[in-house]
């Protein structure tokens, strides 16, 4: 125990909180006691050094020592925690008295901040909501996500035989292997009201390989999921339970519907776990895979399963993945010894879900989309900042000769620039707080536009440690790099010359030149933001004008349910017969039909086949294609156009010939310059059922407005069994939302049991396609206007004021007989050299975004380098440039030359 | 002008001072007041109350010579004046009137403060 020394922090602590001259003789008190006591008891004395350190007596004896005399002899106050605290105190206070006393000039630096900042904090909250956030599951890095990969490369779902598969044939690298996929039911909430819900079906080992455990209750384990498991069993997702049963714990154990029937909720999940679908839009609830055929019989054999493996203790992640490589090898060589015919590859794609942030393949967009949401509210952000250093800069200029008699005082340039320095963090935490409000302002607003998708998705946007983090961050960097340029300026000033006033205007010529970067800086960054958002306008304007292949305006669309009917097979054909019959009874209806997929759905259905005298596509056995069932009057209903053969008619039913209708580019891609009409698709690889093609139609969009035309199938809807799930779009001689209405009326008085989640019109159907172009054009134009707005702004006031500065020049040539046209010209010539450079850069720079945006397919339907989009900007932003020279130069040129010149 | 009676507390260290004569310094006042009364106090609260007593004119202060044991650092040497001697002879004072036929505690502690 040689010489032991109080604790460091504590020792630290004391130090910031003591005034200098009284720091040293109670430090000396309580080391000479610690010493003392540390003799014998090195703990305690430690223990009780530390609750000296921290006694709350200690901030009384801060207050109480104020206004000491000190004692003869004591050191002048020179204590570091001491000195730094209070001249620090005592800037900001000097900064705030300095702001109150020019409003003016703070009001438009803090609002031009908080119009930077707020953008960033919007769109930061939304990315980080969506990006940013964990998945809740214990250690991600070990959990592996698998895949079945498509011949391009993409990663698509799974079968259930994949499970398997894994679950066999990987058990060396994985301790468990869950199998899930996603789906929507209609809940009965707890006030018998009916809404529909995302959810996950899960097999029993899912949150096990999760790694999560039940906030309320308990998981599902693999009994739950074992084949004749007793009563069907629901896990709760925090958020339904808290926003639905009002986190009532009682909820444990009681039954709620599903689809009609009942499910006992044994537990809540956590908060922090949202299920896989993604973190940001969460899962409602979780049932067992067993169970699912209760909710939805016809899906088992379907293959949309996600597999996830937790990586064994002492096994690499990069090891499970090579294993899932190597199985997925294996299974496709045997595959192929069985069939050597077989032309497809079996492949699946491993990532670890640390990796991951939505889904492998759309993690590239996402990624994209919100960098060029970031990259443009933080060139909002640029163009406020200049707006805010312009304004330092003039106000610098201004307080020149106040420098000049502080450093004459005596104060040290250090002081000076701490001074402002403090003045700009000032600023900016005023910004940066109202730029916060603002910005969570806008999220709240963004927020409360629903994206139009068969499932309500509440995406939780907050305000979390990060976007604070961000924010404030952001505000301190603005403040401190636009700030101390002018600080640093305006202490270099020559002392004399300033007082002798020598310097009073021509010493603002050399920051003519800072100040002209500043404004062309401007210019660029608007045009190029401006450009930006008049591309995406555009691009929302030619999706609206994009022809899809059917009439969008007029329909009726209703999507009908019959599955909580629980119909035998004969009783569902007749009730889809009898609402047939009774729609097309309605005078008011003048064209109905019936599909089970309706274009832009984002639904999918394939057949596969064989072309006679065509061979299949590279890499696979035989051509697939997505389908559609339709009733008679589809086309028409739909207004997609017949151009060859003809469309179903009643004799297509059950039992004779099978037949479709083809697309254009269906046809074109089978049987090009010939017609379609009597060629024969193979359904089943011995020849028998062959489809015959009656007819050829129109092009329609089916996936997305982008798309290049699809090859696509139709089929009679009476050749197959009656389906479930149906939507009935109807066209007739009143307002689509009526025709709805009207529909929904007469399916209900066939029969009151079913369901319809969604009873609209066409352009109600079609509000996802054109949600995001809609609201990147939105958010863009916002962002763009903002841009502009600032720049007019500060264009308009470092123009003005650099004028100003140049009265005194001016009045001297006009009292030496300039004419005032010149002197004005003057002064537009070199206003006008800046705004033409800032253009130049912005055009330039455009031309670098669009052709940019030109490889994504962010663009529909325009031309990425658009001449007027590319002019329209720059040429509104030299207008108000123009004006902000001109304007001011006219009314410094009407001045009369003798005041002129007694100006400072 | 005499600003008042001391307080309890403010009794105490004066008279701990008081006892202490020429080695008043904070840390040993802390130990006089503790070994006397049996009670313990935080140093700042001492503190606290030496600067207050010498705001209100009642103690003086100087810096002695840095010693190793203190860390290098200067003891502040408070010596009690005048004016708090009358000030703490008018609290006992003050205090006997009122217990004045009042019977005396067995411990005989009366005074130490409650």
């Amino acid at each position: 125990m040689t010489d032991p020394s109080p604790p460091r922090a504590a020792r630290l602590l004391l130090r910031t909180l003591l005034p200098g001259h009284l720091h040293d003789s109670l430090a000396g008190d309580l080391e000479e006691r610690f010493r003392a006591h540390a003799a014998h008891d090195l703990r305690a004395a430690r223990r009780a050094y530390w609750r000296d350190a921290t006694s709350p007596t200690l901030l009384a004896l801060r207050r109480e020592s104020r206004g000491m005399h000190l004692p003869p002899g004591s050191p002048p106050d020179a204590g570091p925690g001491d000195g730094m605290a209070r001249s620090l105190a005592s800037d900001l206070k000097f900064a705030l008295r300095t702001l109150r006393k020019s409003p003016g000039f703070t009001a438009v630096a803090v609002l031009s901040l908080a119009l930077g900042i707020g953008p960033n904090t919007a769109i930061f909250s939304l990315v980080n909501a969506v990006l940013f956030q964990e998945w809740g599951v214990e250690e991600p890095e070990m959990l592996i996500d698998i895949y079945g990969l498509t011949d391009d490369g993409s990663h698509f779902f799974n079968s259930y035989r994949n499970f398997e598969l894994i679950e066999e044939g990987a058990s060396d690298v994985f301790e468990g292997v869950a199998n899930y996929s996603f789906l929507s039911v209609r809940m009965e909430g707890a006030s018998g009201q009916t809404e529909v819900v995302l959810g996950e079906m899960v097999s029993g080992g899912y949150f096990d390989v999760m790694g999560v455990d039940a906030a309320l209750g308990r998981v599902l384990v693999p009994d739950d999921d074992a084949e004749g498991a007793g009563r069907p069993v629901v896990v709760l997702g925090h958020h339904y339970w808290q926003t639905r049963y009002g986190s009532d714990p009682s909820i444990v154990g009681r039954e709620i519907r599903m689809n009609g029937r009942p499910y006992t909720v044994v537990g809540v999940a956590p908060e922090s776990f949202r299920g896989r679908f993604s973190p940001a839009v969460g899962a409602d609830f979780w049932v067992p895979l067993q169970t699912y055929p209760h909710i939805d019989p016809p899906k088992l054999t379907r293959g949309d399963f996600t597999i996830s493996g937790r990586v064994r203790d002492g096994v690499e992640p990069g090891q499970a993945i090579a294993a899932v490589e190597t199985l997925a090898a294996r299974e496709d060589a045997e595959r192929q010894a069985r069939n050597p015919e077989r032309r497809s590859r079996f492949r699946l794609g491993a990532v670890q879900l640390s990796e991951v942030r939505l889904h492998p393949d759309a993690d590239r967009l996402v990624t994209a989309m919100a960098a060029l949401l970031l990259v443009s509210v933080a060139l909002v952000l640029i163009v406020a900042c200049v707006n805010l250093a312009g304004f330092l800069l003039s106000r610098a200029a201004e307080r020149r000769k106040e420098m000049a008699v502080r450093v004459a005082m005596g104060a040290g340039r250090r002081a000076i620039v701490r001074q402002l320095i403090v003045e700009s963090m000032v600023v900016a935490t005023l910004g940066g707080v109202l730029g916060l409000a603002l910005g969570q302002l806008a999220v709240r607003a963004l927020m409360s536009i629903e994206p139009p998708l068969p499932v309500p998705v509440e995406i939780e946007v907050g305000l979390d440690a990060r976007v604070l983090f961000f924010t404030a961050g952001t505000a301190m960097v603005a403040a401190l790099v636009f700030g101390l340029a002018p600080a640093l300026e305006s202490t270099r000033a020559p002392v004399a010359a300033t007082l002798r006033d020598e310097a009073g205007s021509s010493g603002g010529r050399r920051k003519v030149g800072v100040r002209g970067v500043l404004v062309a800086s401007q210019m660029a960054l608007s045009t190029v933001l401006l450009f930006g958002a008049v591309l995406f306008v555009r691009s929302l304007e030619a999706a609206g004008e994009m022809d899809l292949g059917f009439a969008t305006r007029t329909a009726a669309v209703v999507d009908v349910e019959t599955g909580p009917a629980e119909f035998q097979p004969e009783e569902q054909a007749s009730y889809n017969d009898a609402l047939m019959r009774r729609l097309q009874a309605q005078a008011a209806i003048t064209g109905v039909a019936f599909t089970n997929r309706m274009p832009l759905d984002l639904g999918t259905r394939n057949i596969a086949f064989d072309v006679p005298g065509v061979d299949p596509p590279p890499n696979a056995n035989r051509w697939v294609l997505e389908v559609a069932r339709v009733t008679e009057e589809y086309f028409d209903a739909m207004g997609i156009e017949l151009l060859d053969g003809r469309v179903f008619w009643e004799a297509d039913r059950m039992g004779s010939d099978e037949v479709a209708v083809i697309s254009q580019a269906g046809a074109n891609r089978f049987w090009p310059g010939e017609s379609a009409v009597g060629r024969t698709l193979l359904p089943n690889p011995d020849g028998s059922d062959a489809i015959t093609i009656v007819g050829v139609v129109d092009n329609a969009k089916i996936w997305s407005l982008g798309e290049s035309p699809r090859p696509y199938l139709y089929r009679p809807m009476a050749q197959a069994s009656a389906p479930q799930a149906f939507t009935v779009v109807a066209t007739g001689n009143l307002p689509p939302g009526e025709l709805a209405a009207l529909v929904r009326t007469e399916a209900l008085t066939v029969d009151d049991r079913v369901f319809m989640a969604d009873v609209g019109t066409m352009d109600d159907h079609l509000g996802y396609v054109f949600f995001l172009p809609r609201m990147a054009a939105a958010m863009l134009s916002l962002v763009g206007v903002l841009a502009l707005v600032l720049a007019c702004i500060g264009l308009y006031g470092m123009v003005a004021y650099s004028v100003s500065r140049r009265t005194r020049e001016m009045g001297i040539r006009l009292a030496l007989g300039a004419d005032r046209a010149r002197v004005v010209g003057m002064v537009l010539k070199g206003g006008g050299a800046l705004i033409a450079t800032g253009a130049a850069v912005g055009i330039a720079g455009s031309i670098g975004l669009g052709s940019a945006l030109g490889t994504t397919s962010f663009l529909l339907g325009v031309a990425a380098l658009d001449p007027l989009s590319l002019l329209a900007a720059p040429l509104l932003l030299a207008t108000v440039a123009v004006l902000a020279t001109y304007l001011p130069a006219r009314r410094a040129s009407r001045v009369d030359p003798v005041r002129a010149l007694r100006t400072e | 002008m005499p600003p008042g009676l001391p307080s309890d507390f403010e009794q105490q260290v004066l008279l701990a001072v008081w006892r202490l004569g020429d080695g008043a310094y904070g840390a040993s006042v802390r130990t006089e007041i503790e070994e006397r009364t049996g009670r313990t106090v935080s140093q700042g609260a001492v503190y606290v109350t030496l600067v207050r007593l010498e705001k209100k004119g009642w103690l003086r202060s100087r810096l002695a010579d840095p010693t190793p044991v203190r860390g290098g650092r200067a003891k502040r040497l408070f010596r009690i004046l005048p004016e708090a001697v009358e000030g703490l002879r008018a609290a006992r004072w003050a205090m006997d009137r009122l217990w004045e036929g009042l019977p005396e505690p067995g411990s005989g502690r009366a005074g130490a403060g409650r």
